[in-house]
């Protein structure tokens, strides 16, 4: 492979940056270098997430009543949660998108903390590998967020699965840390706090997320573990599923919005470059951005909306989720009035930041069903709540991680890739994250427990429309990544063509 | 419960037909749905006929899940319509900046949104949390070998007998492991945690036969995490609990076994007149000799007979098979002492 300077030729401030020719790409530095490894090593997650998932989708329609089945289905889900959260959800956009563009975009060469970055990149293969030794002993079978008392028991491999949350946490960590150091130390010389990108704005705040509270799921996993060795009892008493997951969900609630605040990050950037604002961030937009932030931090209650006796408090956490869509109805009325004054035009990254806008909506009102007393008490552990999170992670956030790469290809590479295709491919993405999941929500309201292969509720029809839609979905990601990786190949002759003439 | 009371003030505030939850019936649940517009009546329709409305609450919570997807569908209609005229227009807007007012309005609105979409769910989980007086109470817990529910008289079962348009107060048992009593058909789902005690209520509105189901993921079977909650037409709970309620215990031993003999369905598998049915006739039971199946002999005393009623398994009279369930836990001891009376008795 080039290295990112001879490919990435057309990005104004690739020419500023010292050569990084013989470098090996395992120890590089180079924050473009680093995107293109996170990309290669999330897109690996991704297939075998997706691979997962389609065995997921069939298991149900297929095969069932064995204790087999039963025990291969968990495996199934528990491995796909841990890598499609840990490995692909969590890192892709700040990995990819955030790495390649939040320098360019703050006018600096380098992130703040280059040694940082490459720790961070490498802490995530390390927890890969903890993954995948996971996935070969005895593949978990708790779920990916360890629902006790059941991790406590299990003989599968819990402690391995542990162990890589511990590093990919870390690189998390790492990560955010050097993100906010990187949108932070960019001020000065004439920029002030107003002049800072919509995109700095958000990534910075999801950075400032992970840094915050990765530390509570490293405690989390240490008392469980204390416990699963018999050191700690502190997960013995009653009530104690509830204890843990108060642990948890204080780290996956904020997590999960930070992976919605880098999604934002990425939609706000294309649409600022299709609209009137390229670049710029109104102060709406930037006040909802503190917004959701905050009450990111507060609303980690919901997940145990009716299992404490706290009517009270379950009324509070109710009203501050509820509150957080406040500020997103607020930011897609901001990203629609600068698309109006500007001449956009129907790309496909904004194709697909228009999916991932739909997608979140869509996802953000699911998450109110689940919000709202009455029907959140109705809902809980049905597929609804995982139609929901699909909606967020699958339609949004990798929808703005496609929208972001489609921005960015002609830069990384110095050859847009086919609109066309792109467009197809969009098309089928939209159509199928819809179709796959719009389901699973109908299903639940029926009563179709989550994570269990007896379907009770409703008839089979729906099951075989979220397999449809599922590999709508997969259709759609082969086919855009087909057309990335021609157009890169497309891209070498095209600029040694240049080179010659 | 201060917290409850304001929240249910503030929804009679907000919805002045609201039903308070003792009173709510079957019949006031068009009432409750008036908010839902009339556009959307096929659709509700429609739900209703997939799952049925078999509770109080049931209309309620369709009602307020109506009025979030109107609006979820109303507003991913806007959303991606305003980003195809965007893309589509022949020509560019005026630059400029967005004015402030469309913002602030914005916000406004999506809060009011939030607010009635709160209130509207509130409303009926602040009567879901307070339990009406005079409810039948019936306790339940997710045991070892799958659902028991218990009922006043201490009758234990495994299927969970409601009666129509009558409250019915729910005391879980927390297990070893968490668990949750869903009922989709009432809209109910109460979590309850490892080793906690949790109160709920419902009040049934529809006969039928309507699915128990734990939704946490479990390594049990999954036949034992299913139970049958049946709702019984007008008269037929009382009837139901009159059966099981067995005979009155200050009778005389032997008149008692007589009557728990023909209330408790002995009478099916068991002849007092020499028979042989499914299982062993209790004529001349000391008489006669008692063979096992494993070839062993067995005193005809008090101990046998209780045994027998509460473990059959443990010892099976030759000839027949071990088919008899285990009344443990559904007979009093009084009934049990009382039929090992009558039994002898009988020559």
């Amino acid at each position: 492979m080039n290295s990112s300077h001879s490919i990435g030729s057309t990005n104004p401030g690739a020419a500023a940056k010292p050569s990084a020719g013989g470098e090996l790409w395992f120890f590089t530095q180079d924050h473009r270098r680093l995107a293109w490894m996170y990309a290669i090593v999330i897109g690996l997650s991704l297939v075998v997430g997706t691979v997962l998932a389609v065995g997921l989708g069939l298991q149900p329609l297929t095969g069932h009543g064995t204790a087999a089945d039963a025990e291969s289905y968990r495996r199934l889900y528990s491995m796909h949660g841990l890598v499609m959260v840990f490995l692909v959800a969590l890192p892709a956009l700040p990995g990819i998108v955030g790495n390649w563009l939040l320098p360019e975009r703050l006018g600096v060469d380098e992130m703040a903390w280059p040694r940082m970055n490459l720790l961070a990149f490498q802490l995530l293969l390390v927890g890969c590998v903890f993954f995948l030794v996971a996935f070969f002993a005895t593949p978990l079978d708790t779920g990916w967020d360890f629902a006790l008392p059941y991790a406590l028991k299990s003989n599968s491999s819990v402690a391995w699965g542990m162990l890589g949350i511990v590093f990919v946490a870390a690189s998390f960590a790492t990560s955010g840390a050097n993100i906010v150091a990187t949108v932070i130390t960019s001020r000065g010389a004439g920029r002030c706090w107003s002049d800072l990108p919509f995109f700095a704005w958000a990534m910075g705040a999801a950075g400032l997320i992970q840094a915050i509270v990765t530390p509570v799921l490293l405690a989390a996993l240490a008392l469980l573990f204390a416990q699963r060795e018999g050191a700690s009892d502190v997960f013995a008493s009653s009530g104690a599923d509830v204890r843990f997951d108060q642990w948890f969900w204080f780290w996956a609630h904020p997590a999960l919005a930070s992976m919605l605040l880098a999604a934002i990050a990425v939609i706000g950037d294309v649409v600022g470059e299709h609209g009137d604002r390229p670049r710029g961030a109104s102060r709406a937009s930037v006040l909802s951005v503190m917004a959701i932030t905050v009450f990111a931090f507060a609303g980690w209650g919901i997940h145990v909306l009716g299992r404490t006796d706290s009517a009270a408090c379950d009324a509070a956490f109710s009203a501050l989720v509820l509150a957080s869509g406040v500020p997103l109805i607020v930011l897609i009325v901001d990203w629609v009035t600068t698309l109006e004054r500007g001449e956009a035009r129907a790309t496909t990254a904004l194709g697909y930041a228009a999916t991932s806008v739909v997608a979140l909506t869509v996802g953000g009102m699911a998450g109110v069903f689940l919000a709202v007393p009455g029907t959140g008490a109705h809902l809980q552990n049905t597929s609804f709540s995982t139609g929901a999170l699909h909606f967020l992670v699958v339609g949004g956030v990798l929808g703005a991680l496609l929208a972001g790469v489609h921005q960015l290809w002609p830069r990384w590479i110095g050859v847009a890739a086919r609109e066309g295709w792109g467009k197809f491919a969009c098309f089928l993405f939209f159509v199928g994250v819809n179709l796959a999941f719009v389901p699973l929500c109908v299903r639940g309201y029926l009563g179709q427990p989550r994570r269990t292969l007896e379907v009770v509720a409703a008839d089979e029809r729906l099951g075989w429309y979220a397999v449809l839609g599922a590999g709508l979905v997969v259709g759609a990601l082969t086919l855009a990544a087909w057309n990335l990786v021609a157009t890169l190949l497309d891209s070498r002759a095209v600029l040694a063509k240049k080179e010659a003439d | 419960m201060n917290f409850l009371a304001l929240i249910q003030a503030a929804a009679a505030a907000a919805q002045p037909t609201a039903p308070a939850a003792a009173q709510a019936t079957a019949a006031q649940a068009p009432a409750a749905q008036a908010p839902v517009a009339d556009a959307a009546a096929p659709v509700a329709q429609a739900a209703k006929e997939l799952l049925p409305q078999a509770s109080t609450f049931a209309a309620s919570i369709d009602d307020s899940f109506l009025l979030i997807l109107w609006f979820a569908v109303f507003l991913a209609i806007v959303v991606a319509g305003a980003f195809a005229i965007m893309v589509l227009r022949p020509s560019a807007g005026t630059a400029g900046s967005t004015s402030r007012a469309l913002y602030r309005w914005s916000a406004v609105g999506a809060f009011a949104l939030v607010a009635v979409f709160f209130v509207q769910g509130a409303r009926v989980w602040a009567d879901m949390q307070v339990v009406p007086r005079g409810a039948v109470p019936v306790r339940v817990a997710l045991e070892e070998k799958g659902w028991s529910f218990t009922y006043p008289n201490g009758y234990v079962t495994n299927e969970l007998h409601l009666p129509i348009d009558r409250a019915v107060k729910l005391t879980f048992q927390g297990a070893s492991e968490p668990y949750t009593f869903a009922v989709p058909a009432f809209r109910l789902q109460i979590a309850v945690p490892v080793g906690t005690r949790r109160d709920a209520w419902v009040q049934p509105t529809l006969a039928g036969d309507w699915e128990v189901r734990s939704t946490v993921p479990s390594l049990r079977k999954a036949e034992e995490l299913v139970a049958q909650a049946t709702v019984h037409a007008e008269g037929g709970y009382e009837k139901w609990y009159q059966d099981i309620s067995g005979p009155p215990l200050d009778l005389p031993p032997v008149e008692l076994g007589q009557r728990s003999y023909q209330m408790r369905g002995c009478t099916q598998c068991h002849t007092v007149d020499g028979a042989k049915l499914v299982g062993p006739t209790f004529k001349g039971f000391l008489a006669r000799e008692h063979r096992m199946k494993d070839g062993s002999v067995v005193d005809p005393s008090d101990d046998y007979i209780k045994e027998s009623i509460l473990d059959p398994q443990a010892k099976v009279v030759e000839g027949f098979e071990p088919v008899m369930p285990s009344f443990k836990g559904r007979l009093h001891e009084l009934e049990v002492a009382g039929l090992a009376a009558y039994i002898k008795s009988l020559q």
